[in-house]
């Protein structure tokens, strides 16, 4: 039997039209008069209600909802009197950056205030910071300001601190501002004062090639007798470098960056992290009191080197050439099975123009060693824009570091740049649904960030940084021994500590 | 028309200026920097005159010594190696034979691209994963896990052959300019008086060659002494120390440790064996005459 459809006729159809366009213009008013002036809701795209999120970052993390945006309007207002003012950027070629450089032109349009961005490979954007700061050129108003040069770059006095800035320029600070939404406010303040404005959050994360891990699983449950997943400990990521490890022409089963370089010294805090937490963590942390001696060359420190040294057969060749830079293209080229890498590399993992291995990857916390399962074992990386104490344009210089950290845009920048911004962020649905499409990427950060170690904001970090990077190389490449690698960094490091902390 | 004397003086104005600018005052500054004690990490301590502090820093640091016996390594292989070559190309290109204009457009080509870029291209083909210098070692079976520039014992000869490479027709552009300006006269007269090819070579080129020789010689020395960014590229002064020459030393402790006053003292005593040496050379060539 059929039915005939039901006819809607003009006068149903019309009192209908009616109900829904007043039942929106009640909706729009009183979203309109319930929101303060100057703010507007955010809304995550194909939503209509007001969203709330919770984030677990940090221990200091709440949750915090999205509330309120500081809409173009202000941003307009604010840089009013900097119109036609001309700031200069220096920050790293690395993906968030390259990222954030496409939305300047925004900046420019907004304000009228012209930027001229630079990103430039690491040690370069130090050495450039460095050689302004000297000679007091100001050749760059903002300045990206790695966690490890804070120290130096703050306690020298090159850096206007960002909470002076807002205390004497109220009325340039972004009414949204909130600080405490940062990730890891705490690793932007120098002597428990603000320097920077927090800019990205990540560290070290397991990548591994899900396709990989798929393909052998078989293979690797008949040698192991077990299955092949992420592993948990380093035991267990020891057998899977060396199942790895020419099971397929050019594919390796660890990833290293032995360069003798500042990437050395990264890799080798990770494992004396890893071998020595909380020890080293708590020495590590307030070396005013103490000397390195002791620390950075006992006996678990020598064995933790080994163990990195041990490690490198299962890197490929090249690893002892390699900075971030040379590890990501190996990484990108797919010549790595698993291995710690920086997690500001992952979303050029997903770019076809450069990576082979697009879709192919995974990522995860790092393993921790069985017998010291609760250690600090990644390094973690707290960048933030500083304004050059020497500027001219100090005003300016603040409103566009403001700008790129905005509620409402953080989440955007995030889910294309792959590194924590705001808390408020990381639920967005943006980045939630970026963290399905590139392999958990989110979630390895957050879980990881629990076993982050901060480098330390003491003026002397940098120096004390460099002066390891030539008794680890020594022993990486063979030339020394461990021991004597280890008692040549603890005595160089003794040398800088007891010049400032006598 | 009436010159007036101090003309010429106003003419050389900018030049010195300009000289002054670059040359004279950096040096000065540099001389005043290897006195004094200078951390740009610290700006709080005061910048103050320590004397020869810095000097004896220099004299007892065992890698300013290593990296100064790395440096003359790499000047005496590579320079050798270079001269030696250069002079032969120089005699083959001498001589007219089909296709020597091609030949010597493409022996030029190096010289053209910068040191930096000459880096860049070499450290890619001698990538120890991907190179193909690499990958033809590794099927000839050798350097298997391995490579030439990480490897500590062949990682400096690495890189002596890239700077043959890059700084060979440069020798071979002067000498071979030398000798097609030879006169031709001593040379039809050995031709006649029955000389064999080695005997003029030895009694009447060499001689006369002498001067563009030891030109082309100084020159190279000196830039050889100053190599720098193809190392950098490369291997960045390691593996471990093995290509740590003295240019990247003093970078690493000026740039990296941002010791300024220390960096400045080795820069200097650096400029200053340079000058010696260089004059040495000069002093025997003048004997020689």
């Amino acid at each position: 039997m059929s039915q005939e459809p039901k006819k809607v006729g003009r006068r149903i159809f019309l009192n209908y039209a009616i109900a829904v366009i007043a039942t929106g213009v009640i909706v729009g008013a009183a979203t309109y008069f319930a929101v303060p002036k100057g703010e507007v809701t955010v809304t995550a795209p194909g939503t209509t209600v007001t969203k709330t999120v919770t984030t677990t970052v940090t221990e200091t993390s709440t949750t915090k909802p999205i509330t309120t945006v500081t809409p173009d309007s202000w941003w307009a207002d604010a840089a009013k009197k900097y119109a036609g003012t001309t700031i200069r950027v220096l920050t790293e070629s690395v993906p968030p950056s390259l990222i954030l450089q496409k939305y300047v032109p925004e900046f420019e349009k907004l304000t009228g205030i012209k930027v001229e961005f630079e990103a430039t490979y690491y040690d370069d954007v130090y050495a450039k910071e460095m050689a302004d700061f000297a000679a007091h050129t100001a050749i760059y108003d903002v300045l990206y300001v790695e966690i490890e040069w804070l120290g130096a770059y703050a306690g020298a006095g090159y850096l206007f601190p960002v909470e002076d800035m807002m205390k004497d320029h109220p009325e340039l600070t972004d009414p949204n501002l909130d600080p405490d939404d940062f990730v890891a406010l705490e690793q932007r303040k120098f002597k428990n004062k603000l320097y920077t404005l927090p800019y990205e959050t990540f560290g070290y994360l397991y990548y591994y090639r899900k396709d990989l891990f798929e393909k052998y699983a078989g293979d690797f449950k008949k040698e192991y007798g077990r299955d092949l997943t992420v592993p948990k400990t380093m035991e267990e990521y020891e057998d899977i470098a060396k199942f790895f490890t020419g099971r397929e022409p050019n594919l390796y089963g660890h990833l290293a960056q032995a360069k003798t370089h500042n990437a050395l010294v990264c890799d080798w805090q990770n494992f004396h992290c890893m071998f020595g937490s909380p020890e080293y963590e708590k020495n590590f942390l307030d070396w005013s009191k103490m000397r390195a001696s002791g620390v950075v060359n006992s006996s678990w420190a020598i064995e933790a080197l080994e163990y990195y040294i041990k490690l490198l057969k299962y890197a490929p060749p090249g690893a002892l050439t390699y900075t971030w830079d040379e590890a990501g293209a190996a990484m990108q080229e797919g010549l790595i099975a698993q291995g710690p890498f920086w997690g500001d590399w992952a979303l050029s993992m997903f770019d076809p123009s450069v990576s082979k291995v697009v879709d192919k990857i995974g990522f995860a916390s790092f393993p921790r060693l069985s017998k010291n399962p609760n250690a600090k074992t990644m390094n973690g990386c707290a960048s933030g824009w500083g304004i050059n104490a020497d500027s001219k344009h100090k005003e300016a210089a603040w409103l566009f570091a403001q700008w790129t950290k905005r509620k409402g845009f953080d989440a955007i920048w995030m889910k294309d740049a792959g590194v924590l911004g705001r808390k408020s962020s990381v639920n967005d649905p943006a980045v939630q649904a970026a963290d399905k499409k590139f392999g958990n990427l989110f979630t390895a950060l957050l879980d990881a960030s629990k076993y982050y170690y901060f480098p330390l904001t003491i003026p002397e970090y940098s120096e004390m940084k460099t002066a390891a990077e030539e008794p680890l190389g020594l022993a990486v490449n063979g030339k020394i021994s461990v021991k004597e690698a280890l008692d040549m960094l603890a005595s160089r490091w003794d040398e800088i500590l007891k010049r400032s902390y006598p | 028309m009436k010159r007036s004397r101090s003309q010429p003086w106003i003419w050389l104005l900018p030049s010195f200026f300009l000289l002054i600018l670059v040359g004279i005052v950096p040096f000065f500054i540099l001389l005043y920097l290897s006195f004094s004690d200078y951390f740009l990490l610290y700006p709080d301590i005061p910048r103050v005159f320590v004397g020869l502090k810095n000097f004896r820093t220099l004299v007892f640091d065992p890698w300013t010594y290593n990296a100064l016996a790395t440096t003359f390594t790499f000047v005496i292989v590579a320079v050798a190696f270079e001269m030696a070559i250069g002079l032969g190309l120089a005699l083959l290109f001498s001589k007219p034979f089909k296709g020597i204009t091609l030949l010597r457009t493409i022996m030029l080509i190096p010289l053209v691209i910068a040191p930096l870029v000459t880096g860049l291209i070499w450290n890619q083909m001698l990538n120890p994963d991907f190179g193909i210098i690499t990958y033809l070692l590794h099927s000839l079976g050798l350097f298997l896990n391995s490579g030439p520039t990480i490897d500590p014992s062949t990682a400096l000869l690495s890189i002596v052959a890239v700077d043959i490479w890059h700084w060979t027709p440069f020798v071979m552009l002067i000498i071979l300019s030398g000798i097609l300006a030879l006169p031709k006269e001593p040379f039809e007269a050995a031709k006649i008086d029955g000389a064999s090819r080695w005997q003029t070579f030895r009694n009447i080129t060499l001689p006369l060659m002498r001067y563009p020789i030891m030109v082309a010689f100084l020159l190279r020395f000196m830039e050889a002494f100053k190599i720098f960014d193809e190392i950098w590229v490369i291997t960045g002064g390691g593996p471990g120390d093995a290509t740590r020459v003295v240019s990247i030393h003093t970078y690493k402790i000026a740039f990296y440790r941002w010791d300024l006053g220390y960096g400045s003292a080795i820069a200097l005593f650096l400029e200053y064996i340079t000058i010696i040496l260089c004059s040495a050379f000069y002093k025997i060539l003048q004997k020689s005459e």
